[in-house]
Formats: C-alpha cells, structure tokens, sequence
C-alpha cells in the first residue's frame, strides 16, 4: 500500500511538470513590405518638411529648414528668402504640399532616395517633382530639390509603396542609354546648344529650350557691350539618384550646377532688383550667376522605341558674384 | 476474492489516483508564463525570428527613464545598431531564462561638451541653444562617460540615436514599455532604447504555454469514484446485515406466496417443481398413417 501510494505521488509529480518545452527559434519570417519607407512614414517625412517650410517661410529665416529641409533646396530657399527681404513683390515660391504620388526606394543602403509628385498647383502651373534623400541610417531624410514638371511630361509608372523602387546604379546595363551616358549626353546638349547632335536623342523640352533663348539674348548682348557669355554646365554625379521605373526604365534625378557668366568692356553692369539682393561683393565688368538646376530625366525601357526625355526641369538662382 | 475485497482494493486504486489528481492539479506549470531577463545595456534588439516564436503575447521591456520601442526592416536594425551597444535576445533556454548576447560598439558622443557654460551670442552657443530638443546635450552610454556640459538651466539629457526615419512603429513609456506581439508586422525587427542612454534593467516575455494536464480532472473523477465505492465495500464488512437480510428475504418469500410447506405427493404444484411440463408423446414405428395424438385431459402448466 504504502509503495503504491509512493509511486503514485511520484507518478502526479513527473506528469504534472509535463509542460511543453519553450519553443525554438526557427527561420525568420520575411516582411511582405521591401520599401524602406511604408506609406505613413513617407507622409509623416513630408508632413515635416512643409511644417519646417512653412516655418521658416514665415519667418523668412533659413535656419529653420533644418533638419528637413538640405542641400540645394536650402540654398535656393536661401536665396529666395533673401529675395524677399529686399523687393516686396518677391516672395518665395509657393510649393504645393498635398501629394498625388509618392515614390520610395527599397534599398538597403545608402544614401536612399525618396520622390513625390505634387497635386498641381492653383497658380495654373504644373505639378512639383520634390527628391528628398537619406545620407545614412543616422541622417533625416532631407529635401534636396525641386522642379516643375515640363508641360505635357508624363512620369513614368513607379512601383509602389509596398515593393518600392530599386535604385540603380549610374552605370546601370539593364536600359539603353545607360542613365550615366543619358544624363552626360543631355548636359552635353545643353552646353553645346540646340544644334547639337545630341538634341535629336532626347524629347524636346522647354527647359532646354527656354536655356537656349536666354543664352542666345545674353550672348547678343553682351557682344554688343563688347563682352561675352558664358554657360557653364556640370552634372553632380555624386548626388545623382537613379530609381527603377515599374516598365524597366530609370528615372533619373540630377542635380545640375550651371554658372552663367556675363562681361562687358566699357560699360557699366546693373543688376534687376530681383537679382540685386544675391550679389555678393561690388558689381564690375563681369558677373556671374550661379543655378543649382534639378533635371528629372526618364530613361525609357528598352524596346519601347520612345527618346529619353525630361519629364522635370527647374533653373534656380542661387547667387550672383562680380569678378 | 470476493466482490467486497475487489471493490476495496479498487477503491484504494482510487483513493491513490484521486490524490494523485489532487497533487498534480497544485503543482502543475501555469499555462500563462513570464520569462524575465536582466540587461546591460542601453538597447536591446529582438529580431523577427523571435518576434515569430509562437505563444508570445507581450514583451515589456523595464528602465529607469523613458523608454522607445521601435520596429525596423531587419537590414535598417542592423545598420542602425552598429554604432550601439546592445542586448539582442536569441529566444528561450528555458521558460525562467532568455538566451542573449551583447554587441558592444564603441561610440562617440553625438556632441562634444562645450567649453563655454553661458549661453552667449556666438555661433556655437546659438547652434546649441538652437538644437537642444534635436539631442544636442547628448551623453555617452554609461556612467563611465565624460560628465556632460555645465549649464545654467537643468535639462533631462537625451541620447543621440540619430533620426527616426527608419522606424516603421513606435511606442513610448516611461520606466517601463509593453508592446503587444500582434502589432508587430512579421519580418520586422523590434528595438528598445533608453531615451538618456542609461541601461536598461530587464525584458519580459509573457507567453501563453501548452500545458498537458487535460488528465488530471477525469482521473480525480474516476479515483473519487472508486474511492467511494472502496469506502462502501469496507464499510460494508464491519457492519452486520445478517437480520436485516433475513427480514428482507422473509418478506420476499411472502411476496411470491411461496408455502413453507413441501408439495403433496402427485400435485400439479409437485409436477411442476419437478420440470415435467411437456406432454409425454407416443411413437408407433408400424403405424406410419396416423399422427401421433395428444391428450388435451393432460396437464400443461398454470397456477396450482
């Protein structure tokens, strides 16, 4: 009896302890989003930049655009402040915040690039392609630029939120021109001019188009001051984004640095009141006017048999300096 | 063995599978568990291998100032968490014990103490008075770091984790943060970080666990049963039924109308105790025409 009862005890104290072993780790799920951003977080990362814009537009104080607001978009958001403290008709441009699409990357590197597209504006004038980019996992994403969208472009199809666009590499092979050869055969263009032989491997755009007449009216005039013009055309490669399009063709993002020079000789230089606040130093026989331009330019996929072209261009006055 | 042992031994069956339903029922492993794990560090990282592990309801992650709690693509975690010390849990030892390991990154403060303590008008002084909210007082990581700035106003340090962009769901809580694990997309990674840069003092899992004691209640029942029909049996040999048990057939035979009497010699009563109730048949083998004939005069049965 008494074992009986002991094997019993020692029976309910073994069956009792006979919870299931923790369980074990095992393969880890995958995610169903591969963007970097999802929806909310690219809204919130736009609802941020126009709150800090808005902000600094009000107080027309530059400082305040940080952490949001970086690199070329703060210069020329600089300049238009400065602008407006001296010409009271002169206020800074008035940039669209509710977006119609936005576009993220998937990358798992930096620097990551964002894009959005603006509802269009009421001004009559077409919709904002804005590019904000993350220089590392520390950095705040940062608008970078802006420009409008030419009339009559069309971006092409994205990939959505959930997968996000891929970013290529300059170099890329997958479309033909490669997004490098694109970008430096369009610059070259717009130095050589509308006779170019690169002008017949793009679109026709207004914004090279609208380059050319005012390089040809300067040229004109400053020949008659006995003087000359000069355009001076860069890409900034280092800051050049290129974002898989949802057919198989690149969008590239470019930032383009253009320094138009103007001399005379034997005559005296004036400045518009539009471009007298940016001068920096004394005005004397030569002047030079430094852009930091964004050009958008699609790369069509290949078989398509469509031209690269520019779907967004924007020419933005930063400073004027006398030499 | 007579009946009444066989009920006793079952019953002392019972009474020993009765206790042993009553003992594993108080001793038996709670179904919702909570697995505590101290840390060390200012970050601790669960990836979305742990994050998957079934039954895990919440993670609580316990500090002494304010606590955030991210979730990430496991690639942003990982760059984000090279420059942080952190705790990353692996999963369960056991259920009283997390599997962990440290990563221990040497960093630098986000912001050097600044030599000045007034807030004058110079630049730097402005830039930091400027970017107080955006982590500018920072500190390193632990009280071996250098003593912040002085400064005249008393201001809570905060830690400079960088931006937030990268962080797809966040939650917030002072000393102490509870993250539901069905709000955490799967695949995602989750890091919690202390707001200062200050340790953090421990994770909890609270999990929900199979436990194997769907036998403890029927053997209670049946042992409860078999005890009490044991019970009965034993009781059953102390007490004496004898007279109880003559009365009770006594009133039976009363009931059958029985007579004490035995039957008189050639009765029907005397036939039918004796089982002759059929009829007695007669063959003739030579006469194969007729049927054999059955006497109706003869008894068949019925009452006396």
């Amino acid at each position: 009896m008494k074992r009986v009862m002991i094997a019993g005890l020692a029976a309910a104290l073994v069956l009792a302890g006979c919870a299931a072993d923790p369980p074990q780790v095992e393969t880890a799920p995958t995610a169903a989003a591969r963007a970097a951003l999802d929806e909310s977080m690219a809204s919130a990362i736009v609802e941020e930049t126009f709150a800090a814009l808005g902000k600094a537009d009000r107080a027309g104080d530059a400082s305040l655009l940080a952490p949001r607001i970086g690199g070329d978009a703060a210069l020329v958001r600089t300049a238009e402040y400065k602008v407006a403290a001296a010409v009271a008709d002169e206020a800074p441009q008035l940039l669209p915040s509710s977006m119609q699409r936005i576009y993220v990357s998937n990358a798992t590197s930096w620097p990551r690039v964002l894009a959005a597209v603006s509802a269009a504006p009421e001004d009559n004038l077409t919709p904002v392609i804005y590019v904000w980019v993350q220089d590392d996992v520390s950095s705040p994403y940062e608008l970078r630029g802006w420009a409008h969208m030419i009339p009559g472009a069309t971006v092409p199809a994205m990939p959505g939120d959930v997968d996000g666009a891929t970013q290529l590499p300059l170099g890329e092979s997958g479309v033909d021109p490669s997004p490098r050869a694109a970008l430096e055969g369009y610059i070259e263009y717009l130095r050589q001019g509308p006779e170019s032989e690169h002008a017949a491997s793009y679109e026709p755009d207004t914004y090279a188009q609208q380059l050319f007449t005012a390089r040809e009216s300067l040229s004109a005039a400053a020949s008659q001051a006995g003087g000359a013009y000069v355009d001076t055309v860069q890409p900034d490669l280092a800051n050049t984004f290129v974002l898989s399009t949802g057919d198989g063709g690149a969008l590239v993002i470019a930032p383009v640095l253009i320094s138009s020079s103007f001399s005379v000789s034997g005559a005296t230089l004036t400045l518009s009141a539009h471009d007298a606040p940016l001068l920096d130093g004394s005005l004397s026989t030569k002047v030079t006017y430094a852009y930091r331009d964004l050009v958008v330019l699609s790369v069509p996929a290949p078989g398509k048999g469509q031209l690269p072209g520019v779907v967004a261009a924007e020419h933005h006055l930063v400073s004027v300096k006398p030499e | 063995m007579t009946l009444r042992t066989t009920a006793i031994i079952a019953g002392v069956l019972g009474l020993v599978m009765f206790l042993t339903g009553v003992i594993a029922s108080a001793v038996r492993d709670e179904r919702e568990v909570v697995t505590q794990q101290s840390l060390d560090t200012p970050v601790v990282v669960l990836g979305p291998e742990v994050l998957a592990l079934p039954g895990i309801e919440r993670i609580a992650i316990n500090g002494s100032g304010a606590l955030d709690a991210n979730t990430a693509r496991p690639v942003d975690a990982e760059a984000w968490l090279k420059r942080h010390s952190a705790t990353h849990v692996l999963g369960y030892v056991d259920w009283d014990e997390l599997a962990t390991r440290t990563g221990t990154r040497i960093t630098t403060p986000s912001v050097s103490p600044s030599p000045s303590p007034s807030p004058s008008a110079d630049a730097e002084a402005a830039d930091a008075a400027t970017a107080d909210d955006a982590a500018a007082t920072a500190s390193t990581d632990d009280a071996a770091s250098p003593s912040p700035a002085p400064s005249a106003e008393t201001v809570e340090e905060t830690y400079d984790y960088g931006s937030n962009d990268l962080w797809r769901h966040s939650w917030r809580g002072e000393s102490r943060v509870v993250v539901t694990g069905s709000t955490i997309a799967a695949g995602e990674t989750l890091v919690v970080f202390d707001e200062t840069g200050d340790n953090l003092e421990s994770v909890e899992f609270y999990a929900v666990r199979d436990v194997n004691d769907e036998w403890i209640s029927p053997m209670m029942w049946v042992g409860g049963a078999l005890a009490l029909l044991g019970v009965v049996a034993a009781l059953s040999g102390l007490i004496d039924i004898r007279p109880v048990q003559a009365r009770i057939e006594t009133w039976q035979r009363k009931r059958s109308g029985v007579a004490a009497t035995p039957p008189r010699p050639g009765s029907r009563r005397e036939r039918r105790l004796a089982g002759s109730t059929l009829p007695e048949v007669l063959l003739d083998d030579t006469d194969t025409g007729t049927l054999p004939t059955v006497d109706p005069t003869r008894p068949t049965g019925g009452d006396v």
